[in-house]
């Protein structure tokens, strides 16, 4: 079982009861207080634990005879390798995020392990089964993209959307204010772009700087002050100066720091703990209120407090956004409606600025418990050897749909997915001892294709090209590799090689083959052993996409809006409500991508 | 006291403070502690806040057993011996320290059949092991204290659940995203502000930046000009007119977006504004005429409705006063917005109005109903829905099962009757006593028979591994499919009690070999 969250709950309640002998539950994450209305084997006295521990010993708690093992644990971890896999009979997902699910489901396929896999939003549900040669995989067909990304220029200096403020306050100010300040400089470079918008950008770069600068004033009484002058007024003014901006856009209006703290006289803030506080448009006072009390000096609730309270500790520290933190959504809040009241843009209550900022797909208890069933049924059909009976499950809105459930049967996988239909092997090497040559050489171009056993090599001698975590390290132009250790080339327990070969003389082998690394600390130099399938499929399109590779050729300079998560999680698929809710047919396609 | 916005955030986020608000004046009282009931009140109760007296009461007399403790996850082994009802309240009350049950130990059957009244107290009920007498006589009590009832039951490998209430109002169905554009019939201030608009005088990169409900506006004014007034008709008009649509684009423009937004939403200019059916339904509803103190919120605001659409708003709905995002530069966005959002609120201030004379002259006063409320009203008014469920007893009585003849998930409705009425004839659920289990998918088969032929449906269609199927069960609960009952239960009672989302009408049928359901009315 990966994950213990919402679903995982149901499901590992469901497995115990239901007299599963043995299983592992993974999960990172730690409870949280917004996780207790539906993760009903968490109780407050268990917030900031471990959810694998607490889900396991609460389970335990029902059916002290089951076997259940807990690791609070992230899944990409080496210790989690093919070989880990390899030992369950079915692997369930029960997972929030993309980029978890598409790793357990190469895993899965590479380990040849079947897969039940699962996702919720709102009153939509849905289970499939994935299995290497059987049914396709996750990623077996293209998903929509799943962030959303803005041209700079739109972010920061023409918002015309309650989404380009918030962006604004989260991806730029939070970040350049509390965050780590080598991070922001990234993301508007390495890109085309007219002479406009570079002058623009070269603006915006030292408009950035300045703010930079600003930030070591942290601490100052009129910290605050500063930074409202400075991104509210003066870097308005500057734009305003752009007369080109304006031809399509409305001028926006500067904010007058000392008539704005006026007209404040005599103003109560609102309850922050109140219904009103989270989903009401703040009005002007409340809104600059809460947003120089998060950069006041000496107040509990700033952020700038907490910061330099952490440097006391670490030099470097710094602050990232995360949606469920109080002061941070307020912050940005209150930011993103400044900036929005300045571009004549509406603002937004706290409640939709966090649905927008931390791309929130809602959850609620009884579809987890629906889907959770449907996974348990699945997986009694692949136990009991009948995966063909298994078919891809769907829970539906209702209303005027005649079934609240449907299903049906599954995909066959698709013959040039980068993910299940490559030759997948575990190669034990020691990697303080070979070298690339030795892979190259030995493991890949040795031997006889579509033979062999054990310690004969794959046969593949075309051309090849090696693709580590890290990116292309090998082809025919590129050898200055080979003489390395692999160690040397940061590939070690737990790394994948994506190998592909062109064979102009033999079409049937042009194929691509990924190596998962299993460190083999006795071997002597060169050893190694090769475990898996040896008859690989040719790729019908022979490509040099090794798994995974997307080249984004954005002509624009973009803003990543990808949720930033102190965790390092990729952020969830960008589905507002509405989109998670949308009655068409086709809206089961934001499900399908979960 | 207000809910605690973070702890129930993810479910404020589908259902809005008011849906939620909403549930803390629920009072649930669950029926027998079976597996499917408790999986569904946890369900509730994890996302339940405070109110008082206790949002859930178990009624039950039964004594905790090994087989219990088995299959029901808030059963444990140390609660074995203990009365049922006790065992699963104290358990939902340490899910959610806010929640409190109560347990009434005391026998379903007794209760029912000599205080009646104790069902007044809740807005819902939940059934589940009931034998069909009780069940009935329960199902009659709260259909007439008007209190929901909701039956079910997972069963081996099948499930149940059956949704009973007189009448249920919906204003937010969410149905998907509301568009009320009225292309063909601008009110003034919309025709007046895109006749303002001179699109031939745009320079390239305005004219690129032109909404695409402005283009249809004036697009569709242009053709009726030259058609007589009359709308594009048929595919050859409709072609047409997208020609037209397509002619707005500047000669000098590269950027065409609005334009490709324009044809795709060509169909919504000549398609007439009008009422929706279901909604004309409404307003043609009894219910909307004869107006009391006691008349519901929704009748009441039904009724005033039904005014503006004949005064004021010359047959049609209210405007929704919503625009989806669109290419457009934001000034001709924001002003567009505008000119929808005054219209709804002149026409929403005008149903208030109209609410207000109906409020006075039946006692009521005028800030008894909410703006917010009228507001919410009005801006769904295209999506309204009522739902009025048939009562169980005519279910027994005249079934309407005929129209699924031939329908294979529907034998499990028949199976669970006959299971059913077993129990009535032989004092026990089949295939509970292994030596019997031939004899007994005979007689299911002939109570299968009987009871199709009673309500005029063809005996021969369940098929036997179906019935052998219901034998071996042994009327046990798996614990998965209670899970997956209770979850469907559940789900359902929070449309019920929300008032949002459309619920089933009237019977789910659950078959969890191949994991499907289907909703029946029987």
């Amino acid at each position: 079982m990966v994950g213990a969250g919402g679903i995982g709950c149901e499901l590992l309640k469901n497995l115990v009861m239901s007299g599963f002998g043995h299983i592992e539950v993974v999960d990172l994450d730690t409870i949280d207080l917004s996780n207790l209305n539906r993760q009903f084997l968490f109780q407050s006295q268990h917030i900031k634990k471990s959810k694998a521990n607490v889900a396991r010993e609460s389970a335990l708690r029902f059916n002290p005879a089951a076997d259940v093992k807990s690791h609070h644990a992230s899944i990409f971890e080496d210790r989690f390798d093919i070989g880990w896999f390899r030992s369950f009979d079915v692997v369930l997902n029960a997972l929030d995020n993309v980029a978890a699910r598409r790793h357990v489901n190469m895993m899965c396929m590479a380990a040849n392990v079947p897969l039940i896999e699962s996702g919720t939003a709102g009153y939509h549900g849905q289970v499939s089964i994935h299995k290497r040669g059987v049914a396709a995989c996750y990623d077996c067909f293209p998903k929509p993209v799943e962030r959303k990304t803005y041209p700079v220029c739109t972010i920061r200096s023409t918002p015309s959307e309650p989404i380009h403020c918030i962006v604004w306050a989260k991806n730029y100010l939070y970040s350049s204010l509390f965050g780590n300040p080598e991070d922001d400089t990234g993301e508007i470079d390495n890109a085309q772009r007219s002479e406009t918008e570079a002058n623009e950008i070269k603006e915006l770069k030292v408009e950035a700087e300045a703010l930079k600068k600003l930030r070591e004033n942290m601490g100052h009484a009129d910290y605050g002050k500063m930074v409202f002058e400075k991104v509210f007024n003066r870097d308005i003014q500057r734009l305003l100066g752009m007369d080109d901006l304006w031809k399509t856009h409305a001028r926006p209006t500067p904010l007058d720091f000392d008539a704005v703290r006026a007209a404040m006289a005599g103003f109560v803030p609102a309850d922050p703990a109140s219904l009103a506080f989270d989903q009401t448009v703040w009005d002007l006072s409340m809104t600059v209120h809460v947003f120089l009390e998060r950069l006041a000096a000496a107040s509990a609730k700033a952020l700038s407090e907490r910061l330099l309270e952490h440097r006391k500790a670490d030099a470097a520290c710094a602050l990232s956004f995360d949606k469920d933190d109080e002061p941070s959504l307020n912050f940005v809040t209150a930011a993103a409606n400044l900036r929005a009241r300045c571009f004549h843009i509406a603002a937004r209550s706290r409640f939709d600025v966090k649905q927008m900022a931390g791309n929130i797909i809602p959850a609620i208890a009884t579809t987890n418990a629906i889907v959770a069933g449907m996974i348990v049924m699945l997986a009694f059909k692949v136990l009991a050897g009948a995966i063909g009976a298994c078919k891809n499950t769907f829970v539906q809105y209702g209303g005027e749909r005649t079934h609240l459930l449907s299903s049906e049967p599954f995909a066959p996988p698709s013959a040039d997915c980068s993910v299940c239909s490559v030759g997948s092997f575990v190669l034990r090497i020691n990697t303080a001892t070979a070298t690339l040559r030795d892979v190259v050489d030995k493991v890949v171009a040795s031997g006889t294709f579509g033979a062999g056993s054990g310690r004969d090599g794959l046969g593949l001698c075309g051309e090849i090209t090696v693709q580590s975590n890290a990116g292309l390290i090998h082809d025919v132009e590129f050898d200055d590799n080979l003489g390395m250790r692999l160690d040397e080339l940061g590939i070690r327990h737990g790394s994948k090689l994506s190998i592909t070969n062109e064979d102009d003389a033999d079409a049937s082998r042009n194929v691509a083959v990924a190596l998962f690394i299993e460190h083999w600390d006795t071997a002597a130099g060169a050893e190694f052993e090769l475990v898996g399938d040896r008859s690989i499929k040719p790729r019908p399109n022979h490509t040099h996409a090794a798994a995974g590779a997307h080249a984004a050729g954005a002509k624009r300079p973009v803003v990543d809006d990808a949720a930033a998560d102190p965790k390092g999680k990729r952020p969830r698929v960008d589905d507002g409500i509405d989109a998670a809710i949308v009655l068409d047919d086709d809206a089961d396609d934001d499900v399908a991508v979960l | 006291m207000e809910p605690q916005p973070l702890k129930y955030d993810r479910q404020l986020r589908l259902w809005h403070a008011h849906g939620q608000q909403r549930r803390h004046l629920a009072r649930i009282c669950l029926v027998n502690a079976a597996a499917v009931g408790a999986e569904a009140v946890k369900n509730l109760a994890s996302a339940l806040s405070p109110s008082s007296p206790p949002p859930f009461t178990v009624v039950d007399d039964a004594l905790v057993s090994g087989a219990h403790a088995g299959r029901n996850f808030f059963l444990d082994r140390s609660s074995i011996g203990k009365p049922r009802a006790e065992a699963l309240a104290a358990l939902l009350a340490e899910l959610n320290d806010e929640v409190s049950g109560s347990a009434v130990v005391r026998s379903p059957a007794d209760i029912i059949a000599s205080s009646p009244d104790f069902f007044r107290q809740f807005s819902l009920v939940i059934a589940t092991e009931l034998p069909e007498n009780d069940l009935r006589a329960l199902a009659r009590i709260c259909w007439d204290a008007d209190v929901a009832l909701v039956v079910a039951r997972a069963y081996g490998f099948t499930g149940y659940a059956r949704i009973v209430r007189r009448e249920h109002t919906i204003i937010e169905a969410h149905r998907g995203p509301i568009s009320d554009f009225r292309f063909d019939c601008p009110f003034p201030a919309l025709a007046s502000h895109v006749a303002s608009i001179d699109h031939t005088a745009l320079d390239s990169m305005a004219s690129s930046h032109l909404p695409f409900v402005v283009i249809l506006i004036k697009a569709l004014a242009q053709w009726r000009a030259s058609h007589n007034g009359a709308l594009p008709a048929n595919r050859n008009e409709q072609a047409e007119f997208k020609q037209l649509v397509s002619s707005f684009k500047h000669p000098q423009s590269v950027d065409d977006e609005n334009i490709v937004e324009a044809v795709a939403n060509a169909y919504r200019a000549y398609t007439p504004t009008k009422i929706p059916a279901d909604v004309a339904a409404i307003l043609a509803d009894p219910a909307a005429d004869s107006l009391s103190p006691e008349t519901p919120d929704f009748w009441l605001l039904v009724a005033a409705l039904k005014r503006f659409v004949a005064h004021e708003g010359n047959g049609l709905l209210p405007v929704a006063g919503s625009l989806p995002d669109m290419k457009s530069d934001t000034d001709s966005f924001v002003k567009l917005q505008q000119i929808y959002r005054a219209k709804a609120r002149e026409d929403t201030a005008l149903v208030r109005a109209h609410l207000d004379h109906i409020l006075v002259a039946v006692g009521r006063s005028t800030d008894s109903i909410s703006d917010e409320l009228v507001d919410r009203f009005c801006k769904n008014s295209s999506a309204l829905a009522v739902i009025r469920y048939r009562s169980l007893e005519d279910e027994y009585t005249a079934n309407r099962g005929a129209q699924y003849a031939g329908d294979d998930h529907s034998n499990f409705y028949w199976m669970l009757r006959a299971a059913d009425r077993f129990r009535t004839l032989h004092g026990r659920l089949p295939g509970t006593d292994a030596a019997l289990l031939v004899e007994d998918a005979d007689k299911v088969a002939a109570v299968v028979a009987d009871l199709r032929s009673e309500n005029g449906l063809p005996s021969t269609v369940v098929p036997d591994s179906h019935i052998t199927e219901l034998v071996r069960a042994g009327g046990c609960e798996l614990h998965n499919i209670a899970a997956i009952m209770g979850g469907i239960v559940s789900q359902e009672v929070i449309k019920l009690l929300t008032h949002q989302y459309v619920p089933a009408n009237h019977t789910v049928v659950f078959n969890g070999v191949p994991s499907s359901s289907s909703v029946y009315q029987f």
